[in-house]
């Protein structure tokens, strides 16, 4: 039985689910860096 | 807020070694699916991303009620998490989803019950975040969130039934042998296990992004405390 060659549709599948995931924990990461400095700046100012 | 505990550091770690395991899983040690071909490789994280949306819409849910219950400022904060986590992952649910269409129906879309809901699904939660963002008051905004990711929860058991309810060209894989479902997928023991390997292993991933994303929230909180103190 001949099996389809879909590999191209395998490597899109796995960069369409992966990439959006590496960018949301960069996003969580950056978003914690950012609200750290919030944080500070503000009880500064208190 | 305390330094980042330890168990969130070795979640990390864990979370990491097992996704390397089940892509291995996944790639390698389950055999090619002779029908599709590798595309079928795709599905065991597409159901896997998919469990983990709705993990995080329940936790909305049940985090909505804690919150109508207590009062308690957490509860909000644990909600918005779970909402923001599930969004994310239902997204990419849907997005790997068009990819194996493609590959197996010969169309990136097509309208039929799972894709329906599970795209309703999806705007009704991306317009929890878009109201909660309208709302100034936190405790209006808080009450808001609780009543409408209880309501809006709904949709989560209706995207999962629907290829059980309706007839569907969408493969029905937990009790293929359902009636109301077209078509059924039978895995090999292989293909089982990496199935409920990447199953374990999004959800450890999934408890892990929930805790980072609710530490966020609670900082978020802080901020929004300072500013009012300063205000006043």
């Amino acid at each position: 039985m001949n099996i389809p060659d879909t590999t191209d549709f395998m490597i899109l599948g796995f960069t369409v689910i992966f990439v959006p995931m590496i960018i949301y924990v960069i996003s969580l990461a950056t978003r914690y860096k950012k609200y750290k400095a919030d944080i500070i700046y503000l009880e500064n100012e208190e | 807020m305390k330094e980042k505990p330890i168990g969130l550091t070795i979640l990390n770690v864990i979370s990491v070694i097992l996704l390397g395991i089940s892509l291995y899983m996944s790639l390698v040690f389950a055999p090619v699916e002779v029908n599709m071909g590798n595309v079928q490789r795709i599905f065991y994280t597409h159901v896997s991303v998919g469990w983990l949306g709705m993990i995080g819409f329940l936790l909305a849910l049940v985090a909505g009620i804690l919150y109508l219950v207590t009062g308690k400022k957490r509860w909000d904060i644990i909600g918005v998490a779970g909402v923001e986590v599930g969004l994310v992952f239902c997204f990419l649910n849907i997005i790997s989803g068009s990819v194996w269409a493609k590959a197996t129906w010969n169309t990136w879309w097509i309208w039929e019950p799972r894709l329906i809901t599970a795209t309703i699904m999806e705007l009704i939660y991306i317009a929890y975040i878009m109201l909660r963002q309208s709302i100034d008051e936190p405790d209006r905004r808080a009450r808001f969130g609780a009543i409408y990711a209880i309501v809006g929860f709904v949709s989560v058991p209706l995207t999962f039934l629907s290829i059980r309810i309706w007839n569907t060209i969408h493969p029905v894989v937990i009790a293929s042998g359902d009636a109301g479902a077209d078509t059924g997928m039978n895995m090999t023991d292989n293909m089982q296990k990496a199935f409920f390997f990447a199953l374990f292993t999004f959800t450890v991933i999934g408890v892990t992004l929930l805790w980072h994303r609710i530490r966020l929230g609670f900082l978020s909180d802080k901020i929004e405390q300072l500013k009012m103190k300063m205000v006043e």
